[in-house]
């Protein structure tokens, strides 16, 4: 479990502030941080991992602060994926998801029998077990994406931070990957997304967080997070409310603006 | 780890070692060095134990330590220019070596120490004092910071060095001129000892840190997220790295290219895990000087080229061969 309390955050020589007084990540559910641009989730992802400082305020990681956390020890709990994700060197699939039992291995990172087991069953979990050999060079947006979270989820984390992981896929890939979230949120693990897309974040998210302009706005289930009067206030009238037609969930469809609305 | 190229590459580092000390201007044959009791007894075995030998070994360890600490700067810094010339290490020292020279009174020699090399060391560690302290911000080091601070360095100490190099007198002129083009045409083992008692906790640093540099070439979030104390990996190889250089620039000057060409060439041929590339890095790089060196021994017979020459006209073409490759970029 994280816990943040009273958290401000400011940028050396930026007015913007992100504002947190409470912000709770449990086990078993995932946790969608959505909002337009600039309104700070990718901040407040950041230092829920314990990747920013905060310039004010407490991180907790099971009641530990953070602060007083190994690195190591963090990323045994903690799988954060960043929304750059990249290297200098054309590693092999492989390669980049052993990385990921950095905190679990000693001196030289030698991996045991259930460190390879582990590795194998990422790469199968993300569908990357015949690409292992292939380098980051000769794989796609969405490829790439998927082997950095083989990468994340190697350290068995109990919590995992992810920073629009869907950004470079498709329709099909996107709705794979939110039930491979499911699928891990089932064993106990508590995920955190942070998304445009707040149609996805409304259908696959047991609870939202709507940011705007470094202050959480609402939150709450999706239901009660996705309402008129919030999207109004944030998207003006660019965007149509509406119900998912099979689940009933809440909805937005971009409006076509006539000559007069512009 | 990829083994079986770490034993490949070891292999090719001892075969290099058993065969150049018998490559040189006067012939030494085995029966001339083994066949006699006495050790020492001959020319010949005078010319293999008090020449060859150190010289060969000294080739081997700088040119090992050159390549390895040019692998950890290039990935510590996401740069595949970056080398201790880049990092205005070589400058600085070289700087620190010609003051020495300079003045006949700085120089002085306790046992295997000499001032040149304390001069040039110290000057090494000026400039790494300066440019850590220039790049380090609150939230970490500034890589590009730290190799601007490092490419000044270099101009300013070659600036300081020709203004030197004008109001100095001849004699001075042609020891600075011999240190500057790099060699490695010692007498004795007293230059390889002087070496090690930085060289060796140096290099154990950094290969204590391989497994760490592999995350170090993804960026900085991904690497904190897998659990890498990145500020503290960055401090430890940047001092590992920096002393490991400044030692070997000490003693055999600067040589070039050798840091900067042999990782690019053994991440081409043996992958990117720098558990792989580290090691390889140093057995190709000792190999390489040490067949350069042998070089400079025969090229131009019974008179011998700084081994400076022989790496800067073989390197050269080979960097350029690597700039316009198709996979430079993601080597």
């Amino acid at each position: 479990m994280i816990e943040l309390s009273n958290i401000t955050h400011q940028f050396p020589g930026s007015k913007w502030k992100l504002n947190i007084p409470d912000f709770l990540i449990q086990p078993s559910q995932i946790l969608g941080i959505i909002g337009p641009n600039g309104s700070g989730k990718s901040t407040l992802l950041r230092i829920s991992a314990g990747i920013l400082k905060p310039s004010k305020g407490t991180v907790r990681l099971s009641r530990t602060d953070m602060t007083q956390i190994k690195r190591k020890q963090i990323a045994k709990n903690i799988g954060f994926l960043p929304q750059e994700t990249g290297s200098e060197y054309d590693f092999t699939v492989e390669e980049l998801v052993r990385m990921g039992r950095y905190s679990h291995t000693g001196t030289f990172g030698a991996l045991d029998a259930l460190d390879l087991e582990i590795v194998n069953e990422c790469l199968l979990a993300t569908e990357m077990t015949d690409m292992s050999q292939r380098r980051l060079s000769q794989l796609s947006g969405g490829e790439k994406k998927r082997a950095f979270l083989a990468s994340v989820l190697a350290q068995r984390p109990h919590i995992l931070l992810l920073d629009e992981p869907t950004g470079f896929l498709d329709v099909h890939r996107q709705v794979q990957f939110f039930h491979l979230l499911l699928n891990l949120v089932q064993k106990g693990m508590g995920v955190v997304v942070v998304t445009h897309d707040v149609n996805f974040a409304s259908l696959y998210c047991q609870k939202l967080v709507f940011l705007f302009d470094g202050k959480v706005i609402s939150k709450g289930k999706p239901e009660s997070v996705i309402t008129g009067e919030v999207i109004h206030k944030i998207y003006g009238d660019d965007v149509l409310l509406g119900k998912h037609p099979e689940t009933g969930h809440p909805f937005l469809l971009p409006r076509l603006l006539t000559q007069k609305q512009k | 780890m990829n083994k079986k190229a770490v034993l490949t590459y070891a292999l090719l580092f001892c075969a290099v070692a058993v065969a150049s000390p018998w490559i040189g201007p006067e012939p030494v044959k085995p029966s001339d060095v083994f066949g006699t009791g006495q050790a020492l007894s001959s020319p010949a075995q005078e010319i293999f134990w008090l020449q060859r030998i150190p010289r060969v070994l000294l080739a081997l360890i700088a040119g090992g330590t050159l390549a390895l600490t040019g692998a950890v700067f290039q990935v510590l810094f996401r740069n595949p220019l970056v080398e201790p010339f880049t990092l205005g290490i070589s400058g600085s020292s070289a700087l620190g070596a010609f003051i020495t020279i300079l003045y006949p009174s700085l120089w002085l020699k306790w046992g295997p120490f000499s001032s040149v090399q304390l001069f040039a060391a110290l000057g090494a560690g000026a400039c790494l004092l300066l440019i850590y302290s220039l790049s380090t911000r609150p939230e970490g080091i500034s890589i590009y910071t730290l190799l601007l601070a490092g490419v000044t360095i270099s101009i300013i100490s070659s600036g300081a060095i020709l203004l030197l190099t004008y109001l100095s007198d001849p004699h001075s002129l042609v020891v600075f001129q011999h240190w500057m083009m790099g060699g490695i045409d010692v007498i004795g083992y007293n230059s390889m000892f002087s070496l090690l008692p930085l060289l060796i906790p140096a290099l154990t640093l950094l290969f204590f840190h391989s497994k760490e540099l592999n995350h170090m070439a993804l960026n900085d979030e991904m690497a904190l997220g897998h659990g890498v104390d990145i500020k503290a990996v960055r401090r430890n190889v940047f001092i590992g790295g920096g002393l490991a250089a400044a030692s070997v620039v000490s003693v055999v000057g600067p040589i070039g290219f050798v840091g900067l060409i042999v990782p690019h060439a053994v991440r081409r041929l043996s992958g990117f895990d720098q558990r792989t590339v580290l090691p390889c890095s140093f057995f190709l790089g000792g190999a390489a000087l040490a067949v350069c060196d042998a070089a400079a021994r025969i090229l131009i017979a019974p008179t011998e080229l700084p081994v400076g020459i022989i790496t800067a006209v073989i390197g050269g073409p080979l960097f350029i061969r690597l700039l316009v490759s198709r996979r430079f970029h993601k080597l």
